[in-house]
């Protein structure tokens, strides 16, 4: 009797214990993880929004955003250089070059359903995009980590 | 027998109270290992939790009429930077309610491009006739004097009403770990 009430204690105890390793287990593996897909989608949305306001060049006025060059590019020269659509590159990828550490990044613009310009190089999944779609052009940025 | 039975009964006893202790010890060190981690888990959501809180700073500081762009009464997505140097002034002026609205951070404005010199810009250099072409960043408020901290940062577009030009920055919260 002794003998059999011991034992019973003893699968008790185990048993028990079991139900509190499972209870941590479970409860470390539900631990929400950090959702950082919010901030980033807005960051990547600032930066094309300063993107296209930004004015590049001082000679011409008033002063024309990147948006209006855009806009008006038709290869003509443009500011020094021989060339609109590879004055709006430099532009594109300067800022990218300043604003990016670790991620690349692929920058699109679409005019008239042609692909106007493109410029950059996603390595990896597409992370966070965004698009700015304006009745004269749609700009689209892609970052990449 | 009477012997026998004693020795078995103590026996018996004896290796009761064994694996009680030894079931004891394992539950304690189950409990002492959970805490840890539990504590390590407040530790983190703390930290999360102060990073959240800096995100929504840079979220709503691009819109806070101290710094907000606006043109003939239309405000627009950009920080205006002869606000943002008077901003500095009235930091100084009213510190009590900014502390109270920042807490113990830094916020800086960084000018990315275009930039050619870098350095932080006082009334000196605003004053010149380089500027902003003198200084890339701009200390708004600074409440926060130590070496270990978190910065987050978002993209901006900065507009300086003297030249009437945008340009290309990034606006930083300093905050502690």
């Amino acid at each position: 009797m002794k003998k059999a009430q011991a034992d019973i204690i003893g699968l008790v105890v185990i048993v028990i214990l079991f139900i509190i390793i499972a209870v941590v287990f479970l409860r470390l593996s539900t631990l929400p993880k950090s959702d950082s897909v919010v901030k980033e989608n807005i960051k990547v949305s600032n930066l094309l929004n300063a993107m296209l306001k930004l004015t590049p060049c001082n000679n011409i006025k008033p002063l024309e955003s990147l948006a209006d060059i855009i806009d008006r590019c038709n290869n003509q020269p443009y500011c020094g250089s021989s060339n609109c659509r590879d004055y709006i590159k430099t532009q594109i990828e300067n800022i990218a070059m300043k604003s990016f550490d670790r991620e690349t990044y692929k920058f699109t613009i679409t005019k008239n359903g042609i692909i106007f310009l493109n410029t950059g190089n996603c390595l990896g999944n597409t992370k966070f995009v965004d698009n700015t779609i304006t009745p004269r052009f749609t700009a689209k940025l892609e970052v990449c980590s | 027998m009477i012997v026998k039975r004693s020795s078995k009964a103590q026996l018996g006893t004896i290796e009761m109270i064994m694996v009680l202790v030894i079931v004891i010890v394992i539950v304690v060190i189950g409990i002492v290992f959970y805490y840890n981690f539990f504590l390590k888990g407040i530790e983190s959501k703390k930290s999360e939790l102060n990073l959240q809180e800096a995100n929504v700073l840079l979220a709503s500081l691009s819109s806070i009429p101290e710094l907000q762009c606006s043109f003939r009464s239309v405000t627009r997505e950009c920080i205006d930077m002869g606000k943002a140097i008077a901003f500095k002034e009235v930091l100084v002026n009213n510190k009590a309610y900014y502390i109270d609205m920042f807490g113990s951070k830094n916020i800086k404005i960084e000018l990315l491009y275009p930039s050619k010199q870098e350095g932080e810009c006082n009334d000196n250099k605003y004053n010149s006739n380089e500027y902003p072409d003198n200084c890339s960043l701009w200390t708004l408020y600074n409440n926060l004097n130590i070496q270990e901290k978190a910065i987050t940062s978002t993209p901006v577009s900065l507009y300086f009403p003297i030249t009437k030009e945008f340009r290309v920055g990034r606006l930083i919260v300093e905050l502690k770990i």
